[in-house]
């Protein structure tokens, strides 16, 4: 990456990150241990694979990540809050916590579209030279070839995070319904790199052709969200078609902490016959970051003091809802139906946006101040803008479930929930994506205690996926653990992403 | 319980492990290295000349429309102001003078008496009458004393005797004497065989002469009075019967006098010299200088000296006079003016120069109050001396008076570049040099000047005669004295003049001329040289020295360097054709590296001259275009070592002759210089 950082717009961007993400890994691993290892993982994660991964974007419920993701009928309990407020009223407990104790509910995953980490290892693991040394790998044309070719368009690098910090869901009866409230830190990092930055990069530049940086996708997102939900059973309403039927909704108010975003950019550098370097530079970022963070902008003398805290003083605030429908029939279908985080985010406390939109041509290296010609030329100005608005990750999801075991009546070995469904992103925010997800899998309890659950999802982030969870169910308190993509995993170094989830709850 | 948490663990445990097993990220993250070629502008720089002159005044643009927008190096100097008080001066003089008194003047002295009685020398008495018998006796008998001195030597003088005899008898002075008392020597005396005869009642005056005779104030007579009586005649002897003498002084010229001297007349000097022989001054004015008057006093006596130079003026236009005394016998006694400054010396006729100082010495002798002795050669000496003086002014008839012209210097200073650059011939076109000179003495003066050129091998001088008139700026064009050819007598055989300096000397009023001179006028100016660059070169080479890249590359960055090829396209519009080689040098200047390499496809860069027309000025230029080509063993060594020594070969169209061409500040080259890099990228 150093050698892409020259280039002005990808250098002055990676510092504005850099800055942040200074100050999140400085200033809030002393916060809390738990959450300290969260960050430093996934950080490490997409700072060291950057160039590698695209990913998929899923809840802390490791039990319906397990299955596949369908999460619109799989996620119950204080996992409805986020996926289906209407599951809340199938809780089968009288309340349900989460907490980070025993261990946090976690959704993690970071990954590319382009690269495998046997590619990684492959380009990036070094060879050893005639002492033993671990050297670069040298590249002839035609491995040069090859690499370039696993870019194409997108070239996302993704990396997700979401962390339930404290949930609780209570049944207070069919009459009265069930309550859900629950906080989650979300985060995510997207990074697209031009495929023609990738082949300025390992070519060179040639001589009449125009290189462009349309692709490129930098963008960063730090989300709390507190969310309040209710639920309740409906199914007098349809006289009963249904053994249940049940509405709920889960209103949310999110905290933005930080956000970046490339607005728009059109940047070229063409090499000119007489090999002359014209950079045309057109660039609109939007920032917006928590002011305890003490952001000191190059635009603004004012000093600001840094105040980290676990309640920061946020620089976005939105409002959100999710609603959703479910429904049983028969005790063997369950089906549901939600459409989550309707609403978004104000950043209007202090944002920031730099622009630019000029165009410098290089034509005399010897110039002493060539250098601060084109950072004065190219450099995006900023400026406390009027604010913007960034979209939750708006989904509609569908779901149905069949308890096997049942239908068999019995005849089967253990409880077996066969599960399908339908997710559809509405837009491409940060961890969001509009390519849909279909996904079908199951979750088998040859005992109550330890439940297997795998699925199939199609498209998404990753396109197809397998996924595989375990479970351990000790009826007061529930381990899940999973994996939305175990095909990396078996692949090993062949595949592309890396993600797990994990989570507990506690039942009464 | 216990058996849920071991399996709870087991199971978190395997997982995790199985995960971690399943992806294996590099232990190490080396970025791939492999080789891309990079293309990149160097420079795109228009040089023209004025951007090489913009920050050294020595070059000017020539706004002659015949020459326009020539360049011109111009350097000027000021010339040391060369003052002509230098010269202001006269040598030492000095003039003397001895004066005595002549004359010595005393009172007059009153006739001197003495009376020899009857009885003194016979035994007749008074009153009676009696046969006077002959007698004769010795007798002294002493004179009243002489107030007016106490001794004195004549020169000449006569003492007058009278002898009066109040006797019946005849009386007979024999072996008459006038004799000093103090010493019994004889002033006077009467011969032996004449005595003096005085019949009975009368009187005889006998003279005697003074000259060299010496008297003192107590005098006395010594004789041998003889009478031979009345025989038998009785005569009467009155009462007062004796002998009285008389002594009278006159027409005394004394030698010397002792005694109480009276006032003498004074004893005057008046007396002139000459300052110069051949300068006469309607006025001076001194800027240093001094003198001091030495006297000696050979008198007995204290002087009053009252001594006046009437045409010497103090800083107050009072004339120079100063009364002092001086002690009896009183020597070396000096009177000085230590120092001259604004003091004048005065014509003391207006409009008519003079050389002469006159001055006047005025010698009082006072009457004293004791006794002295004062000689008629008795005398006092006066000595005069001025020292060598300089004036501040100096008006009037100045004698032609040469004087040295300062040394100045006037550098052809082309720094290192003068030590650089080698040539067989060069023509420059019209160098000139003129000097621009201000007198403000108001004399005209002739300039006997020598412009001495010094080359690293050769000192040449050229002679100039230049006439400067009184208090007249005047610029003096010394291509009138041949410069063009001296400036070329250096160029055209491989030398640059590196220093011209002016030096010779000056006549101030070679006419001889009535003016004045102060010692603040000088000759003043520069001297400007300037060579407009309007000349032909043939065979010249400048050696350089040029560090190439100011930023610093690191050793891996060098080695990491492939191949480097460079192409320079430039578009010549200075009159110059200009071949550049250059040496890549090590760190100890020691040669490493043929630049351009030797298997590049241009081994020289070349700079091709325009093409000028006959009067050297550029009608036309064509695009150069080369290509330079360095393997990587010779791009990192040249990466490694930024000292390149260039030689540029340069020669003025056409090529081969020292035809003038034209250097104007818009004349210019054109460089595009752009490179491709091959280099091995590396992500260690």
């Amino acid at each position: 990456m150093k050698y892409f950082q020259h280039i002005p717009t990808i250098k002055w961007f990676s510092e504005i990150q850099n800055r942040i993400l200074s100050v999140y890994n400085n200033k809030i691993v002393p916060q809390s241990r738990t959450i300290c290892v969260v960050y430093i993982l996934l950080f490490f994660l997409s700072n060291l694979v950057m160039a590698q991964y695209g990913g998929v974007l899923s809840y802390p419920d490791a039990r319906t990540v397990a299955i596949g993701s369908q999460a619109a009928v799989t996620s119950t309990g204080v996992y409805a809050i986020l996926a289906n407020p209407a599951n809340l009223a199938l809780q089968g407990t009288t309340i349900e916590i989460s907490t980070v104790l025993p261990i946090p509910s976690i959704n993690a995953v970071s990954g590319n579209d382009f690269m495998t980490f046997s590619d990684i290892e492959y380009y990036f693991g070094g060879v050893k030279d005639e002492n033993g040394n671990i050297i670069g790998r040298y590249l002839d044309p035609s491995e040069k070839e090859i690499l370039l070719s696993k870019f194409n368009e997108g070239n996302r690098i993704q990396t997700s995070a979401a962390i339930n910090l404290f949930s609780i869901s209570l049944s207070a009866g069919k009459d009265i319904g069930n309550f859900g409230f629950s906080i989650n830190d979300v985060l995510g990092q997207r990074t697209g790199l031009p495929k023609d930055l990738i082949d300025l990069f390992l070519n060179g530049n040639r001589v009449g052709r125009t290189y462009y940086l349309n692709d490129l996708v930098l963008s960063t997102s730090y989300l709390r969200e507190y969310n309040l939900s209710y639920a309740r059973d409906f199914s007098p309403l349809l006289n009963n078609i249904f053994d249940s039927f049940s509405a709920g909704v889960t209103l949310k108010l999110v905290h933005g902490y930080a956000y970046t975003e490339i607005e728009t950019i059109g940047t070229t550098i063409k090499t000119l016959e007489d090999h002359s370097i014209l950079i045309e530079n057109n660039l609109a970022a939007n920032i917006a970051v928590s002011q305890d963070f003490g952001i000191q902008w190059d635009f603004d003398d004012v000093k600001n003091i840094q105040n980290i805290s676990p309640f920061l003083n946020p620089a976005g605030v939105g409002f959100g809802i999710n609603f959703g429908f479910a429904t049983e029939l028969d005790s063997i279908w369950t089906f549901g139906l939600s459409i989550t985080d309707i609403g978004s985010v104000s950043w209007d406390n202090n944002p920031v946006s730099y622009k630019s939109s000029s165009s410098f041509l290089i034509s005399d290296v010897t110039d002493s101040t060539l250098t601060d010609s084109i950072e004065a030329a190219l450099k995006p100005i900023g400026s406390y803008s009027d604010g913007f608005t960034s979209s939750l990750p708006t989904v509609l999801r569908l779901g149905a479930s069949f308890r096997l075991d049942r239908f068999l009546n019995g005849n089967f070995p253990g409880k077996m929930l066969l599960v399908v469904g339908y997710n559809q992103g509405f837009n491409n925010s940060l961890n969001n994506t509009t390519s849909p997800l279909l996904s079908l899998g199951f979750e088998w309890k040859p005992i109550d205690l330890f439940p297997i659950r795998s699925g199939f999802t199609f498209g998404g982030f990753t396109g197809f996926a397998w996924s595989l969870g375990l479970g351990i169910d000790a009826e007061v308190v529930e381990f899940n653990f999973a994996s939305a993509d175990i095909i990396s995993a078996f692949k090993g170094n062949d595949t592309k992403v890396v993600q797990f989830t994990i989570g507990s709850r506690w039942k009464f | 319980m216990k058996n849920i948490k071991i399996k709870i663990l087991s199971l978190l445990i395997s997982t995790l492990l199985i995960m971690n097993g399943c992806i294996s990220p590099p232990e190490n993250f080396i970025a791939p290295s492999f080789d891309a070629t990079y293309a990149f502008p160097i420079t795109d720089t228009l040089f023209t000349l004025n951007d090489f002159i913009e920050d050294d005044s020595s070059f000017v643009v020539s706004d002659d429309p015949e020459k326009l927008g020539v360049l011109i190096y111009s350097t000027e100097e000021i010339i040391d102001p060369f003052y002509i008080s230098e010269q202001l001066k006269i040598s030492a003089f000095s003039t003397s003078s001895v004066s005595s008194i002549g004359t010595i003047k005393i009172d007059e002295v009153p006739p001197l008496r003495t009376n020899i009685a009857i009885s003194d020398w016979t035994p007749i008495s008074g009153g009676n009458d009696v046969v006077f018998p002959e007698a004769s006796a010795p007798i002294t008998s002493s004179f009243e004393l002489i107030n007016e001195f106490e001794s004195a030597l004549f020169k000449s003088g006569s003492m007058e005797i009278t002898i009066q005899n109040n006797l019946p008898v005849t009386t007979e002075f024999r072996e008459f004497k006038i004799i000093n008392s103090k010493d019994g020597s004889i002033v006077v005396e009467a011969p032996i065989n004449s005595p003096i005869v005085t019949l009975p009642l009368e009187s005889t005056t006998v003279s005697f002469d003074l000259s060299n005779v010496t008297i003192t104030n107590s005098l006395k007579v010594a004789t041998t009075i003889y009478t031979p009586g009345s025989g038998t005649d009785t005569v009467t002897v009155s009462n007062n019967a004796g002998t009285e003498i008389e002594i009278g002084l006159s027409n005394l010229i004394f030698e010397s006098v002792t005694g109480i001297i009276p006032e003498q007349d004074p004893i005057i000097i008046s007396d002139s010299f000459i300052i110069d022989d051949s300068t006469k001054v309607e006025a001076i004015i001194f800027d240093e200088g001094s003198f001091r008057i030495l006297m000696n006093n050979y008198f007995d006596l204290d002087l009053n000296i009252n001594f006046e130079i009437k045409n010497l003026f103090d800083s107050y236009n009072n004339n120079y006079n100063n009364i002092f005394s001086l002690k009896r016998n009183e020597r070396n006694k000096i009177i000085e003016i230590p120092s001259l400054k604004e003091w004048q010396i005065k014509t003391l006729t207006p409009g008519t120069p003079t050389n002469l100082l006159e001055y006047s010495l005025s010698v009082l002798i006072a009457p004293t109050d004791g006794i002295n002795t004062i000689r008629s050669n008795d005398s006092v000496t006066v000595n005069i001396d001025f020292s060598e003086s300089y004036f501040a002014y100096a008006e009037g008839l100045i004698k032609p008076t040469k004087f040295e012209i300062t040394k100045s210097d006037l550098n052809f200073d082309l720094g290192d570049f003068q030590n650089s650059f080698n040539f067989d011939s060069i023509f420059i076109s019209t160098p000139s040099m003129v000097l621009d000179l201000s007198s403000s003495v108001n004399f005209d003066i002739i300039l006997n000047g020598l412009i001495t050129g010094t080359s690293d091998n050769l000192t040449k001088t050229l002679e100039i005669q230049l006439n400067l008139p009184a208090l007249v700026d005047s610029k003096f064009d010394l291509n009138e004295f041949g410069f063009t050819e001296f400036v070329n007598s250096f160029t055209t055989i491989g030398e640059i003049p590196e220093q011209f300096s002016l030096s010779g000397s000056g006549i101030v009023n070679p006419n001889y001329n009535v003016g004045s001179i102060s010692k603040t006028d000088s000759v003043a100016g520069g001297f400007s040289f300037e060579v407009p660059l309007d000349f032909g070169i043939s065979g010249g080479s400048f050696q350089d020295t040029i560090s190439l890249f100011d930023s610093d590359f690191d050793e891996a960055t060098i080695e990491s360097i492939n191949s480097i090829e460079l192409t320079i396209e430039s578009l010549n519009k200075i009159p110059v054709n200009i071949i550049m080689k250059g040496t890549v040098l090590d760190i100890l200047n020691n040669p490493i590296l043929d630049f351009p390499p030797s298997y590049s496809p241009n081994t020289y860069i070349s700079l091709e001259a325009p093409i000028v027309d006959e009067n050297g000025n550029v009608t036309s230029a064509e695009i150069n275009k080369q290509v330079i080509q360095l393997n990587r063993e010779d791009a990192i060594t040249f990466m490694q070592n930024r000292n390149i020594e260039f030689i540029f070969s340069l020669d003025t169209p056409p090529i081969n002759s020292v035809a003038p061409v034209k250097f104007r500040n818009t004349d210019n080259i054109y460089f595009k210089v752009y490179g491709k890099i091959n280099y091995r990228m590396n992500g260690n």
